[in-house]
């Protein structure tokens, strides 16, 4: 395949995946800038191995994300944490920016898991790969994505214990 | 009501806008860390020729693949009978 054609089929296959790449590092991350950089160096990684990949780039794309917002993780752990104020989404469920902040004090609950049981709860839940794929996918046993799946939910029940209280789109349903 | 796990899928929809120049910058970056590698690849090889010959210079007998060491220890055994 000529140069300019792989070139061409890699653009079209970050506009394909690009926003569910960078979606999946936000949720790893929690923060966008450094989401946009981890998926930057894991296209980066892609690129370089673009001819010579044994399997769907997306899935190894993926990985590389994955892989890189750990890393990025372990080098920030030496700076101070950044304490966000909570988000009280209790009072606000009637307000029509109340899934706004439902969404954020989920991603805010999320990023405070271990990132074990947080990648795990990405692939399982906002990836929706079954556990076979997510054990592929991170590299560990099924027995370990059970547990850590179990552990990140009752996490985040304990993290933000109103999220169960608050209905979907068209306000609470209880 | 929902669960956590419908609030998490829910998660799938976040808006997500890709910047304009992310493939272009990743395909660039990528193909001239491989342009490096194989730079870096020629580079390894053409030291080991390098080292080759330098020993080979410096010891010409090892180049001398003519008399293996079992035929010119044959030759000078000898002779009986």
């Amino acid at each position: 395949m000529g140069r300019a054609v792989d070139e061409a089929v890699f653009e079209s296959f970050v506009r394909a995946s690009g926003a569910s790449l960078l979606r999946t590092a936000y949720l790893l991350t929690g923060d966008h800038g450094l989401a946009e950089d981890v998926v930057q160096t894991a296209l980066e990684r892609t690129a370089r191995h673009w001819g010579r990949l044994s399997g769907s780039a997306e899935a190894y794309t993926r990985r590389a994300v994955i892989n890189t917002a750990h890393d990025g993780r372990r080098r920030r752990l030496a700076r101070p944490v950044e304490v966000h104020a909570p988000t009280d989404v209790h009072q606000s469920q009637s307000d029509p920016t109340s899934m706004i902040d439902l969404r954020d004090a989920l991603v805010m609950a999320l990023r405070r898991l271990p990132p074990r049981q947080r990648s795990v709860v990405v692939c399982r839940y906002v990836l929706d790969l079954d556990e076979r794929q997510t054990a592929r996918e991170l590299g560990i046993g099924i027995g370990t994505v059970k547990a850590s799946a179990n552990r990140g939910l009752a996490a985040l029940r304990l993290l933000a214990p109103k999220l169960e209280l608050v209905g979907g789109p068209g306000g609470p349903r209880q | 009501m929902m669960t956590i796990e419908q609030q998490l899928r829910e998660l799938a929809d976040i808006p997500m806008p890709v910047p304009a120049r992310l493939a272009q910058q990743a395909w660039a970056t990528g193909r001239r860390q491989r342009r490096r590698h194989a730079r870096f690849g020629v580079g390894v090889a053409v030291l080991a020729a390098g080292v080759t010959l330098g020993v080979v210079a410096a010891h010409p007998a090892l180049a001398d693949t003519s008399s293996t060491s079992s035929a010119s220890s044959v030759q000078h055994l000898p002779a009986h009978g």
